[in-house]
């Protein structure tokens, strides 16, 4: 019988179960053996002070990339998935927009045993839609998932062909597997590279406008009712496609939807200032009525799973002219904190913060959300809730983020993965 | 010491802009001279860094720097390492490692000169970037309006073209506001850019309404490859709805100023008979650009403003 790790002295939250109450936990062999009431006497073996923080099922990333393979230059698995479990995250599912794309059940397979070399994090890709993210050619759905993709998706680059993308979301509901599309429509988008608006005309950039969403999301609802499959649209940045998807909720058409943190912070303001080009992200960071709209429909669950949109990019990519830099943002290690600002400022609670972060992404993959319960698999985050650390010491290899040295709550303690350590605050990831 | 830049006129206030138009007035008569040279900047070293086309702006900077004695380092775009794919602040620190005072930027992308600012160590003047700012085009109009009307408040101007993709427009538009006129932006709604009023203008697809009782029509260009792109379906429907010609000058002021930041089509944005008519300012325009860009090089490479 393997040695029981006992996490003692926190503040158990766990949106599956709805429990938020202070407890031990007992992990044994990968899973949860037991969830103990604080007072009770725990049992012998290994444990870990968790006291003052919360303790937490482990956080699901929907929207990044780890840019592998082929981008060396703007992160690998390891700077990665480092950067992953310090954000508490134990299961990402990057993103299909590599080089090549993950289009083929060999290339989907190849990440993930790389990946499961490092000992980290869960590594479970979107695999492409369509061969090359070309929009031409369906990708072999069965394949990708047996290979261990979650879900197939467009990687940024919508589907053009809605007829194309009527049949992969068919073919990719007969092989078991969510669609995750980008929703934005390509031909409105033009050459925009911010949101189209008095600051976009103000600084002479040309604009992305919000209708360019709307319409794409409109159209994933349409397909998705056509279908049957299961969409997932994201990440999502206006107050229309809310709307839109809230409308959809209610006429019981299950489309699940995310957003980044940077969406649920940034306004297209702050580009005015010099330019910044760590702001320029896709999509493009919007005004402050579709921030407060987009912060609702989290607080509300319209909008289920809240996302890093992690996107790396090399020094080089960012120092250029607003318009031709590398559009993207590094986020997995400022996501919690940023979230956790939102619960300071009143927007959501704590559990629902979690919820976004666990159940919610869960729910858009169609797998059995982590719990703090018996038996569940040992994927566990223990953070500090409160007190505000400055962002530093970046894991990932990308510096592009507005928010290095800001002062943030979340500062993750511990994070494991099948009951193993993987990140501990004192001695960085494993 | 900060270096002082001229990045674009959005930023500067309304007193700034007019010490800038008096420095330039002050070196016009420069050029009238039998030896047109001062040596206002000699020893000072200054780079034209063109990597988007142009002649008119390069060849204008070049003479002013040459007037006030600085010499001069030109790279453009053809010559230039940002094809073999390094990026503009490798080129832009590359240059500056020579430690020229001043380096004049002309860009396709918006905001390149404040990347260069932020970044580099020189004074940079904007020469044109992207569809966002020509502070030195912007100043031009400016003193060619207030040469001929004596005042800029007041006056009504109309900008008249492609607003959207127009730098010269957003300049003029900071520019004229900041000292009080009234601006009317004019094209077809492909070519108004959302939320252009915040600049601080009105905007109208009349022609007539934005001709009417005007002090001032500024043409803007047509660029003939933007029909490609669906912003208007040809030369001869423009002309017809956005043009200028004489019947439609009628509804300005009498005195009515036409002015053009050139290379006019003729026929297109501008019939014939005006571009060469007798209201015409549009060569006075450029003999003009010539003060205004030994004031700004000035400005910018240590020189003081006249309190």
């Amino acid at each position: 019988m393997t040695d029981a790790l006992i996490l003692r002295g926190g503040r158990l939250v766990c949106p599956t179960t709805g429990r938020d109450a202070p407890g031990t936990l007992v992990l044994r062999a990968g899973h949860i053996e037991a969830v103990l009431p604080a007072d009770a006497p725990a049992p012998e073996g290994r444990s870990l002070d968790a006291t003052g923080a919360v303790v937490a099922p482990g956080f699901i990333d929907l929207h990044c990339d780890l840019a592998w393979p082929g981008h060396l230059h703007r992160e690998g698995l390891d700077s990665g998935t480092a950067a992953a479990v310090r954000g508490g995250f134990t299961t990402v599912c990057p993103s299909p927009a590599t080089d090549p794309a993950l289009d083929t059940p060999e290339a989907v397979a190849g990440l993930v045993a790389q990946a499961a070399a490092r000992r980290r994090c869960r590594v479970r890709p979107v695999a492409a839609l369509t061969a090359g993210l070309a929009g031409k050619r369906l990708t072999e759905m069965f394949g990708l998932a047996a290979a261990g993709a979650v879900a197939v998706g467009d990687g940024g680059r919508p589907v053009a062909d809605a007829g194309l993308l009527r049949r992969a979301l068919e073919y990719a509901r007969a092989a078991g597997l969510p669609v995750w599309m980008f929703p934005e429509d390509a031909d409105l988008r033009g050459r925009g590279v911010m949101h189209e608006g008095p600051v976009a005309t103000r600084l002479g950039l040309a604009g992305v406008p919000a209708a360019a969403e709307h319409l794409a999301v409109a159209r994933a609802l349409v397909l998705a009712e056509l279908t049957g499959a299961r969409v997932h649209v994201g990440p999502i940045s206006t107050a229309g496609a809310v709307a839109r998807l809230a409308e959809a909720r209610a006429r019981g058409v299950d489309v699940t939807a995310a957003a980044t943190v940077a969406h649920l912070h940034l306004t297209d303001a702050a580009v005015a200032e010099r330019y910044a080009t760590d702001l320029r992200v896709c999509p493009p960071l919007r005004p402050q009525a579709d921030v407060d709209a987009l912060r609702a429909g989290v607080a509300a669950g319209v909008v289920q799973a809240v996302a890093s949109g992690h996107v790396p990019r090399s020094p080089a990519e960012k120092a250029e002219a607003f318009a031709e830099a590398a559009p993207g943002m590094v986020a997995l290690e400022t996501t919690l904190g940023l979230l956790l600002e939102l619960v300071a400022q009143g927007v959501l609670d704590l559990p629902t913060a979690i919820a976004r972060l666990t159940v919610g992404p869960a729910q858009a993959l169609g797998l059995t959300p982590g719990a703090l319960a018996p038996g569940a698999p040992a994927d566990v985050v223990v953070f500090d809730p409160a007190s505000r650390v400055r962002v530093a010491g970046l894991q990932t290899r990308g510096r592009n983020t507005p928010f290095l040295g800001r002062a943030l709550p979340g500062l993750v303690r511990y994070t494991l993965v099948e009951g193993r350590v993987v990140f501990d605050a004192e001695e960085g990831p494993c | 010491m900060a270096r002082r830049h001229l990045l674009d006129l959005q930023s500067l206030t309304g007193a700034e802009i007019e010490r800038l138009l008096d420095l330039a007035e002050s070196f016009e008569d420069i050029s009238l001279r039998a030896v047109k040279k001062v040596p206002a900047l000699r020893g000072r070293t200054i780079c034209l860094l063109f990597l988007e086309a142009s002649t008119r702006t390069r060849a204008s900077f070049e003479l002013a720097a040459k007037r006030l004695s600085a010499d001069t380092l030109s790279v453009s775009g053809s010559a230039s390492s940002v094809e073999k794919g390094e990026t503009l602040l490798d080129t832009a620190r590359n240059l500056a490692a020579y430690r020229p005072d001043v380096i004049v930027l002309r860009h396709k992308a918006s905001g390149a000169p404040h990347l260069l600012a932020a970044h580099v160590d020189a004074s940079i003047v904007n020469a044109g970037d992207g569809a966002h700012e020509h502070p030195t085009q912007g100043l031009l109009d400016l003193l060619t309006i207030r040469r001929h009307c004596r005042r800029i408040a007041g006056l009504k101007v109309a900008i008249i073209g492609d607003i959207a993709h127009s730098r010269v427009a957003r300049s003029d538009i900071a520019g004229l506001s900041r000292l009080g006129a009234e601006v009317v932006v004019c094209g077809p709604p492909t070519m108004l850019p959302t939320g252009i009023e915040t600049l601080g203008c009105t905007a109208t697809s009349s022609r007539e309404e934005a001709v009417a009782d005007a002090d001032v029509v500024m043409m803007l260009r047509i660029q003939k490859e933007r029909a490609a792109e669906e912003l208007f379906p040809s030369d001869r429907e423009y002309a017809a709805a956005y043009g200028l010609d004489p019947q439609v000058l009628r509804a300005a002021k009498p005195d009515c100023l036409v002015m053009h930041p050139g290379p006019v089509n003729r026929g297109v944005e501008l019939h014939p008979d005006v571009a060469d008519g007798p209201r015409s300012v549009i060569l006075e325009q450029v003999s003009t650009g010539l003060a205004v860009r030994m004031a700004a090089l000035y400005h910018c490479a240590g020189g003081e403003l006249p309190a």
